[in-house]
């Protein structure tokens, strides 16, 4: 068996290359389409054991939101997004379990591949996170948005001397927070892409320095790679949950106030990004 | 010398190197959490989950370095 690092195309269709790793997204997005509004089947007051289940999971994560993005409502508006990419990366991480899928070859590569142990799917992921949070944000206000990283307006309002040198510091600042930004796209797509890359790496290098005991020597390190997948989907969500209420907190509270919603009774939102859990 | 053996010395400092400061970290984060733990049984399963995903979060530059060690090994 050989590892590679990049994904391998199959086929285009026009300018869009078809790699394994997409063809293992779209099979994880049609079973979930398919089996699981069957699961769901018969879903009421009373709950069936699936529903309970799934609401032990969702939850606990609702109430997650609520914290960082402020109300009951809103964490209805930014869950179901939140909660598909927890459900999406969760699956994929654990997709090497499904027994022969390596085998399947096509012109002599494997036809289904990790879609998250590849750099362009986590990095997708990232970006579409990072890039809803700043779309929404541009969507709102855009003039205050872009205010926020090239940061004038504190020196047109500065009068006295020391409060033009904070407003000339400020604008140095701008452009930090902006390679910041980048930063956390870098960091998610990366966290992600190593520890789900490294599981699969682990895998194919233990079972080719084993000799006749193969099978079940690689049992320890499958474990290990589930339990890493099942908490690195935990921690890409919340970390998106986090880093999205950090953008989107003041110009939620604008648009509220724009449409009349109220603004007072909502949870405040820390500043820092020490994790605020409790089970 | 073969250029094959800098190739593999660069990924393997990389790697070296790069575990230090993640392994102490999350030795930290145990001892922590351990402390908490011995003061206040109670809340053990309070504590338990946010230090596994604080360790997560701390893994996160090692898993650079994995990144830049196999970007060497394999792809230059």
């Amino acid at each position: 068996m050989e590892v590679h690092l990049a994904a391998h195309t199959h086929f285009s269709i026009g300018p869009i290359p078809v790699t394994d790793g997409l063809l293992t997204a779209y099979a994880i997005t049609l079973g979930c389409a398919v089996f699981l509004p069957l699961l769901m089947r018969g879903a009421g007051l009373v709950p069936t054991r699936f529903q309970a289940a799934a609401e032990a999971l969702v939850e606990p994560m609702m109430k997650q939101f609520a914290r960082a993005f402020g109300s009951e409502e809103r964490a209805r508006e930014f869950g179901p997004f939140l909660l598909t990419l927890m459900l999406f990366i969760g699956i994929a991480n654990q997709f090497s379990l499904v027994p022969l899928v390596n085998q399947v070859v096509l012109d002599g590569h494997p036809l289904l591949r990790l879609s998250t142990a590849d750099l362009s799917g986590t990095l997708a992921l990232a970006l579409l996170t990072i890039g809803f949070a700043h779309g929404y944000a541009l969507w709102i206000s855009p003039l205050r948005h872009v205010g926020d990283f090239v940061k004038v307006g504190h020196l047109l309002h500065a009068k006295t001397g020391s409060q033009r040198l904070t407003a000339a510091i400020e604008l140095f600042l701008g452009p930090m927070e902006l390679i910041s930004e980048f930063a956390k796209i870098l960091s998610l797509s990366f966290r992600l892409f190593g520890n789900i890359f490294a599981g699969e790496l682990m895998v194919v290098i233990i079972t080719s320095l084993s000799a006749y005991t193969q099978f079940f020597v690689i049992w320890p390190i499958n474990i290990l790679g589930m339990l890493v997948g099942f908490i690195q989907a935990f921690v890409f969500t919340l970390l998106s949950t986090m880093f999205m209420a950090q953008t989107l907190r003041p110009y939620l509270d604008l648009r509220d106030a724009r449409l009349g919603r109220k603004t007072e009774g909502l949870i405040p939102f820390s500043r820092d990004p020490s994790l605020t859990l409790t089970p | 010398m073969d250029p094959v053996i800098f190739k593999v010395m660069a990924a393997a400092f990389c790697m070296a190197i790069g575990s230090i400061g993640p392994a102490l970290s999350e030795g930290f984060i145990a001892a922590k959490a351990m402390e908490a733990m011995g003061r206040n049984p109670g809340a053990t399963e309070k504590i338990v989950p946010n230090m596994i995903v604080a360790m997560a979060i701390c893994e996160t530059t090692v898993i650079f370095a994995m990144v830049i060690a196999l970007i060497i090994l394999f792809a230059v």
